[in-house]
């Protein structure tokens, strides 16, 4: 962390604030601003201006023929070589105490990414009012917390594993939203509790067969809990979304198709359910945290309830335990998450066949169905560096492979081996 | 090979090297704060709360990063190992949760710091006192994690 002291105020950059209009987009882009001009003329400035940053330096080797390994499904598949690509990442973030109450930060992340401009690479950049010692207003893009790691994925020194559980962290890649979030922390008991409301909106894609999906979720809406004793920390939280303009370039083909065709055959009807904008997507979590001695251990559960036929609900879940032994920690977790819902049954005889029997493979392939087995080791080399291994090994059932990197949905039964050595740092 | 395992261990005892003595919380001989409980310490160090139990705004200074007292502070104080601390702090300011203690790079700098800012808060070794600063908290050598 570097640390930057100057003389002078920063009432310019503020005021290009307030002139902002008060649109999501314009405070993200005037956070943005006020970052920027703040760095050019970091010397004629009176409050410190720091520079941190993280990065993990990652080679993996996952998945066989069939099967490619990826952390998560805005991936492409790794066919069974080694490769930087899955779990390297490197990210700068800058933060600028405007006054007392007003900071700003802005996080630019570059790892793999199915589309990397800038926009995409801008991973926070918000700026943060503290109200009053309790209440904090944060506003522009902010991270979110729809699973416990959620937020902090990206920093590896931050967490024992090499990664999060693939399982389930791997079907949700995003973790922020343009929009607000309103966080409450007090006292409570021994412990201190905080609570977060969070809203805005989250623009994604995932890759699926060589193709990119790109959807919104908009508008999303979040609550988490948490209460943190010394060694112990429980989590909770629940959001609700809506999937809108959502695009894949063979799935509007075959809409315009089904469209065209009479209606006896009931293609309307089959595109209609094809769609997914408009629906509602629920996320529930769990979390706990508890640490011992030089034992320590996790646990998470996390639900996702959804009505989109191209988007099936989905159970998951971990526990995981490290013991440390002076810098090096030795750890086992397991970890389970498989589509809740049967894909759903085509019934429309009268389309001509081929067609049919494509669809139904569509429907077929958003199954997924996996448990993973992960032994490993951390050792903190020195105090901002960590050095990781770990080796997983899981299972998945046939044709449940949504979350892997594939040419076809019909994929066997399987059980992989993904090994990681990584350097994971903070700056 | 020998070399190794030796380096392996010159490590691992170093980075377990602990600071022996008590450890005294100051600030300021300016400072309004005359007191502060364990509690409020904890909270400012984990980042769990950004002033002072007043409300007034508060400077957090650590020790330098790999020094032996701030591998006894945060053992004392919740039982942390430092390599743990790191990573619980790097938790929360990728986060914005929290923005971290200042850390300084010279031992000599804490007291310096705290003289010059009647809103700072730290810590140094018990024979390090100051007539600039006051002590508010003594951290006991025997004292162990919660």
């Amino acid at each position: 962390m570097l640390f930057y002291r100057s003389q002078k105020h920063l009432n310019q950059s503020v005021s290009l604030f307030s002139r902002a209009r008060t649109s999501l987009g314009a405070a993200t882009l005037s956070a943005l601003l006020v970052l920027a001009s703040t760095e050019v003329r970091a010397d004629h400035f009176s409050d410190h201006i720091r520079i941190s940053g993280f990065g993990s330096i990652a080679l993996t080797r996952g998945g066989d023929e069939n099967l490619g390994f990826r952390r998560n499904v805005s991936q492409e598949g790794e066919f069974d070589r080694w490769s930087f690509r899955p779990d390297s990442l490197l990210g700068v973030q800058l933060d600028a105490d405007l006054n007392d109450r007003l900071r700003g930060t802005l996080q630019l992340v570059g790892k793999d990414r199915p589309e990397n401009g800038l926009e995409e690479s801008i991973e926070a950049a918000y700026l943060a009012y503290n109200i009053d010692p309790r209440w904090t207003l944060r506003v522009g893009r902010v991270g979110m917390d729809l699973l416990p790691m959620s937020e902090y994925q990206n920093i590896g020194f931050a967490y024992d594993w090499v990664r999060p559980p693939v399982d389930y962290y791997g079907l949700i890649p995003f973790s922020y939203i343009d929009g607000m979030d309103l966080r409450y922390t007090r006292p409570v008991g021994a412990g201190t509790l905080s609570a977060k409301l969070s809203a805005g909106s989250t623009k994604n894609i995932y890759e699926s067969f060589d193709q990119h999906n790109y959807f919104k979720l908009e508008p999303f809406y979040g609550v988490s809990l948490r209460y943190e004793l010394n060694n112990l920390a429980l989590m909770a939280s629940y959001a609700r979304s809506e999937i809108q303009d959502f695009k894949n370039p063979n799935v509007d083909l075959l809409e315009d198709y089904l469209l065209s065709l009479p209606s006896f055959t009931g293609g309307s009807e089959v595109a209609e359910r094809l769609r997914l904008d408009g629906i509602v997507t629920e996320y529930y979590s769990l979390g706990a945290e508890y640490r011992t001695g030089p034992w320590k251990a996790t646990a998470e559960i996390a639900y996702l309830d959804s009505d989109g036929e191209l988007f099936l609900p989905f159970l998951g879940g971990y526990a995981g335990i490290s013991r440390r032994f002076d810098s090096v920690s030795l750890y086992g977790l397991v970890s389970q998450a498989r589509t809740t819902k049967d894909a759903a049954t085509l019934d429309a005889p009268l389309l001509p066949p081929p067609l049919g029997h494509y669809i139904q493979r569509a429907l077929n392939s958003v199954q997924s169905d996996q448990k993973t087995l992960s032994l490993g080791a951390r050792w903190d080399l020195r105090s901002n560096m960590a050095l990781k291994m770990q080796w997983d090994r899981t299972w998945v059932e046939e044709g449940e492979a949504f979350l892997w990197g594939r040419d076809t949905e019909q994929t066997p039964k399987s059980a992989l081996d993904t090994f990681t050595l990584s350097m994971d740092f903070v700056f | 090979m020998n070399w190794m395992i030796k380096a392996v261990w010159i490590l691992l005892a170093f980075s377990g090297s602990l600071y022996a003595g008590d450890i005294l919380v100051v600030v300021s001989k300016d400072s309004p704060v005359d007191t502060i409980t364990k509690r409020e310490l904890v909270d400012l160090y984990m980042g769990r709360s950004h002033s002072l139990p007043d409300g007034s705004p508060v400077m957090k200074i650590d020790a330098p990063v790999d020094s032996p007292v701030r591998a006894e502070f945060y053992q004392a104080l919740i039982g942390m190992k430092v390599s743990e601390v790191n990573a619980y702090w790097a938790r929360l300011m990728f986060t914005g949760r929290a923005t971290p203690p200042m850390s300084v790079t010279k031992p000599e700098d804490v007291a310096g710091l705290l003289a010059r800012n009647p809103s700072a808060l730290g810590y140094l070794p018990e024979d390090s006192e100051n007539e600039q600063l006051k002590t508010i908290f003594v951290i006991k050598e025997d004292q162990g994690a919660p």
